[in-house]
């Protein structure tokens, strides 16, 4: 069983090869990946161009010295970006970029807390929103920020042991609120964007800073100096960025008073790229769009998949096939297993090449560290995408092969594949953003997750997940051409 | 060339295959038209806001996009039937002018493709008109579908319907140059597609794109279907659009006539 | 393009117009193969004339001439004294049958030869007709993929029988027909011949033609090898030839050669004997004491005529069932 298969392979191996389309689909292949993947890179520009660190935002503090709990709850925050920020914060004076530990909570991702200068970053809640309760604690070099929906029951969002704060920081809330990216049409099938700030406002109820013994609203303890009366407004304010930035700040902060309630309200952002979702708007999979190009070389591996059988059937060469090697299936998996090691090597070499000329492309229009890190093709997140691109080449290899089983007729087969492939994920695309998602799960080009390799909000599957719903696909249409090449006369 | 025309025209309607692809470019636009219309909601975006533009016509059309393979495949298979077994031998032993031949040919597919084209476009404007309307895209919110007498809605069905017959004659063309019916199935659909394809997935300068959608056949010619200024498939008017991919059309018929003088019967 | 007076013009056009075929110093290569070499030869009105050659003559490529198909690098292939491709209405004037298997498989038959009608105006009740007169009356209705390669030249030749026409241009219209259907071709053939009708019929077997052409055009390696009635053919070839039964076969072969003789085997007990008159050869036979039972003069069969004239060409021949004949 296993020699005669290996004759089949063998076989089936030099009627592909002798055959001048399959070498020249191959070369179409590796070099439509190859040409996408370099425009690609050529054609992207990072857009985050910023600095490195972001530290401006409207601070109401009071100095406190040695070990201090400082309790808030957040009873409501304008949801004027996603990341927009409100909480409280530790801070080394009140100087733009000096240490500081902060805890927040965003209208889009739930509570965060920062350390060491914003490069350190914890998750706490996701689905939070006010109003809700944050507490920071420091006891001794170390601060802990917990967080509540009621004020009693309290969880740890985390802990940083050394924090480079002095002994008497700042202490107190902010509000932040990150410029906001508006996209506008600049024509058929291009959208700019564009920064515009905005300013946030929050309300704060309940804010305490004490000491370590026993705490009482805004009352005087061990080295807590004043009374409420004594918070402060103080206006951290981002230094200049590079010329050609966007105005960062709308404007001063403010704070009033009502009671026990302060509203605050502020502009800026906190954090460095990467952190408090600095940096993160735009396609940031740099490794997935070196691979773009499987996209159009898609079209040479369907006509190679359909045309490795339809051409049997047209020239009749399959009569002859049949009476040389009367077992079917066997026929059909040499077939397959010749079609798919072929595309899945040219594949290989197509996603491989790719990624590496366009990496350092990509590189030099700023897709650079520290938001973009440097990948090697030997990362693990980098192997998966490459080879698993040429896997999902090699899959839809067989998938039309065996749609070329099915419909024995090469235009038909074709036309089917590209439809399903190419023109129903593009349709949908074009019309709803729902149907794309839609398309991008249930359909075969699910497939195409595989090259993914950062969970991107507008992914629409997995990696794995998208490969498993392909590779059903693939299988239910291999063995749906079992079945029939059996039952049919040839 | 009278009788070149029926003649062509019993080839086209003595071959089932031929029929049903043409009913399947009006059953696509059709089907298209209200399954797109029923998935649309109302747009939920402030005024001025981030959202882009809608154009609910286009998007009722959006068929298009699946029915011109129809098309092309009738096209093609018009003309591949002729070299499948040799059918050609019997035609030019009838008609020896290859002019005529070619003529003709394009004659009967244009009609044909026009016919499934105007019955697909105005089954999908007017059940997509009703679906939108029970969908809440009212003309009291300002979103309302275009009335279909607006004479630029007539413009963008016109548009489509073009778009559709010059399509087909681009591949009537291409399949005299190539003969084989996949191959020229293959490398229109690969002119259609990929430059649209390409131009969505490379991140290009803004003048650098609508060049390339400018002078693609897919993308300039389906800027016919656009009525709301800067939305649409190509920066392009939608006549001069419809220009571009005549073109083409013209290029690959006149490609095709002198490869059908040169060679060999 | 033609005016609604056409029809009536066409008859008299034909009437006055001597349909021969006519060839000239016609060359076609393809690449580096030279398919047709400086070939003339001319077909005359009322008689059937066979058009042979081994595989790959050249004999198809000169039909395609004849009909327009492929252009001549050299020489012209005139019908009634013009060229195919400017006669207008040319199945009113020529029927050809050159590739039966040129049918669209998914077309019905009778919708097969109505477009072929459509294109040079015939009423479509004539398509009916040759349907009926080639035997496929009942088939009319189905595809042509269904049918079988006999069907399909019987399709074949009622396209060229459609519009009545004065020339008839057949390539191995025999292949695939059952012996009913042989015979009945070569009824037809004789009687559309008789009917004053130009009447061309190519093979590659001689044996095909032996009981219906009146004229034969033998080339080989795209060059003219004879062109001459059947029946002086028949009579050359038989020449001085004599017939020996004998079971002694390599006796009497060795005796009659030492005479001179040129001698070849027929069959087991069966010799050909050339150069040496009956007399010589039974006197040979009797001094050399060589017995045998039969002596007889030879009748040459078409097949033997035609082998004869392509003995020359052995080199080729020997060639011929490698190189097709190339076809663009």
């Amino acid at each position: 069983m296993t020699t005669s298969l290996l004759r089949a392979v063998r076989a089936e191996w030099a009627k592909l090869r002798s055959v001048r389309s399959t070498g020249a689909a191959l070369l179409a292949t590796v070099a439509l990946v190859v040409l996408i993947g370099v425009l690609t890179a050529e054609g992207g520009h990072s857009s985050y161009g910023g600095p490195t660190r972001l530290d401006g935002f409207t601070f109401v503090h009071r100095p406190a010295t040695g070990d201090v709990t400082v309790t808030a709850e957040v009873t409501s925050q304008a949801d004027t970006a996603p990341w927009a920020k409100a909480g409280l914060m530790l801070k080394s004076g009140t100087g733009s970029g000096s240490p500081s530990v902060s805890l927040m909570l965003t209208p889009g991702h739930g509570v965060r807390m920062q350390a060491a200068r914003g490069t350190e970053e914890f998750t706490g809640s996701g689905g939070a929103a006010a109003p809700y309760w944050l507490r920071l604690t420091r006891s001794g070099g170390r601060v802990t920020g917990a967080e509540s929906a009621d004020g009693r029951t309290w969880h740890t969002v985390g802990s940083v042991p050394d924090t480079g704060l002095p002994a008497t920081a700042e202490a107190g809330t902010f509000v932040a609120s990150p410029p906001f990216a508006r996209s506008h049409w600049a024509g058929p099938g291009k959208v700019v964007g564009s920064a515009q700030a905005t300013t946030g406002r929050a309300v704060f109820d309940h804010l305490t800073a004490s000491g370590p013994s026993g705490a009482t609203a805004g009352g005087a303890e061990a080295g807590v100096p004043g009374g409420a009366g004594a918070w402060q407004l103080t206006d951290v304010e981002q230094p200049p960025g590079p010329a050609g930035m966007p105005a960062r700040t709308a404007g001063p902060g403010t704070l009033h008073e009502a009671g026990t309630a302060f509203t605050v309200t502020g502009s800026g952002d906190v954090g460095t790229p990467g952190v408090g979702g600095i940096g993160q708007d735009g396609d940031s999979d740099t490794v997935a769009s070196t691979l773009s190009g499987v996209q159009i070389g898609l079209f040479a591996v369907i006509a190679l998949g359909v045309l490795a059988m339809t051409s049997e059937y047209r020239t009749r060469t399959i009569r002859t096939t049949f009476t040389v090697s009367p077992h079917r299936g066997r026929v059909l998996a040499a077939k397959a297993l010749v079609v798919a090691a072929g595309v899945f090597a040219a594949g290989l070499v197509a996603c491989a090449a790719s990624f590496l000329i366009a990496q350092p492309i990509q590189r030099g229009n700023g897709y650079g560290p520290p938001i973009f890190p440097r990948h090697s093709l030997t990362d693990p997140v980098v192997l998966r995408a490459v080879a698993g691109t040429a896997a999902f080449l090699a899959l839809v290899a067989l998938l039309s092969l065996a749609v070329g089983v099915i419909v024995r007729r090469t235009a038909a087969a074709v036309i089917l594949l590209f439809t399903v492939l190419v023109v129903i994920p593009l349709v949908a695309q074009v019309t709803s953003v729902g149907a794309g998602l839609w398309v991008g799960r249930a359909t075969p080009i699910a497939g195409a997750a595989i090259r993914q390799t950062q969970p991107l909000f507008e992914n629409a599957i997995g990696p794995w997940p998208g490969f498993a719903v392909l590779a059903a696909y693939t299988a239910v249409a291999l063995g749906a051409a079992f079945w029939l090449q059996r039952r049919r006369d040839a | 060339m009278r009788r070149a025309l029926h003649a062509e025209w019993t080839k086209l309607v003595t071959v089932p295959a031929h029929l049903w692809t043409l009913a399947a470019v009006t059953a696509v636009l059709a089907a298209a038209g209200v399954l797109v219309a029923a998935t649309q909601r109302p747009p939920d975006c402030g005024p001025g806001g981030g959202c882009a533009p809608q154009d609910i016509t286009a998007l009722v059309l959006s068929g298009v996009y699946l029915a011109q393979l129809a098309a092309l495949a009738v096209a093609v298979a018009l003309v591949s039937g002729e070299y499948q077994p040799r059918v050609i031998l019997l035609t030019l032993a009838a008609r020896p002018g290859r002019g005529t031949v070619l003529l003709a040919k394009a004659a009967v597919a244009t009609a044909a493709v026009l016919v499934s084209a105007v019955l697909g476009v105005a089954a999908a404007l007017a059940a997509g008109h009703e679906v939108l309307s029970a969908r809440g895209f009212t003309a009291r919110a300002g979103r309302g579908p275009v009335p279909l007498s607006d004479p630029a809605l007539l413009r963008a069905a016109a548009g489509t319907v073009l778009y559709l017959v010059l399509v087909g004659v681009l591949a009537l063309g291409a399949a005299w140059v190539l003969r084989h019916q996949a191959a020229a199935v293959g490398a229109v659909a690969g002119l259609l597609y990929g430059p649209f394809v390409a131009s969505r997935i490379v991140p290009m300068p803004v003048h650098v794109l609508h060049a390339v959608q400018d002078a693609s056949p897919m993308s300039a010619g389906l800027a016919a279907q656009s009525l709301v200024p800067g939305t649409g498939t190509a920066p392009i008017g939608p006549w001069s659009g419809l220009a571009v991919l005549a073109a083409w059309a013209a290029a690959a018929l006149s490609a095709g006539w002198l490869m059908l003088e040169r060679r060999d019967g | 393009m033609r005016g609604t007076a056409a029809a009536p013009a066409v008859s008299s056009v034909e009437a006055m117009t001597e349909w021969t075929i006519a060839v000239s110093g016609l060359s076609k290569t393809y690449g580096h193969t030279v398919a047709v070499d400086a070939l003339s030869f001319t077909v005359e009105p009322g008689r059937v004339t066979g058009f042979v050659g081994p595989n790959g003559a050249g004999k198809s490529t000169t039909l395609r001439m004849l009909l327009g198909l492929d252009a001549p690098d050299g020489g012209s292939a005139l019908i009634g004294g013009r060229p195919y491709r400017a006669l207008r209405d040319p199945l009113r004037v020529v029927g050809a049958l050159l590739d039966a298997e040129a049918v669209h498989p998914g077309r019905r038959a009778r919708a097969h030869l109505l477009w072929q009608a459509r294109y040079n105006g015939l009423p479509a009740g004539r398509v009916d007709e040759v349907l009926e007169t080639v035997g496929l009356g009942s088939a009319a209705g189905k595809r042509a993929g269904g049918f079988s390669l006999g069907m399909r030249q019987r399709l074949g030749i009622a396209g060229a029988l459609l519009g009545d026409p004065r020339v008839l241009i057949l390539d191995e219209p025999v292949n695939g027909l059952d012996p009913e259907g042989i015979r009945w071709i070569r009824g037809l053939l004789r009687s559309l011949a008789a009917e004053g009708r130009t009447v061309l019929v190519s093979s590659h077997l001689m044996s095909e033609l032996q009981d219906t052409a009146d004229h034969v055009i033998v080339i080989g390696r795209g060059r003219l090898l004879a062109d001459t009635a059947v029946d002086a053919l028949l009579a050359a070839a038989s020449g001085d030839r004599v017939v020996l039964h004998t079971s002694h076969r390599s006796e009497a072969m060795t005796v009659l050669a030492a005479a001179g003789a040129t001698v070849s085997v027929l069959g087991t007990d069966a010799l050909t004997v050339a150069g040496l008159p009956a007399e010589r050869v039974a006197a040979e036979l009797g001094g050399g004491a060589v017995p045998f039972s039969s002596l007889a003069p030879h009748r040459a069969s078409l097949e033997e005529a035609y082998l004869d004239l392509t003995r020359d060409a052995t080199e080729f021949r020997a060639h011929a069932h490698e190189t097709e004949e190339p076809r663009p």
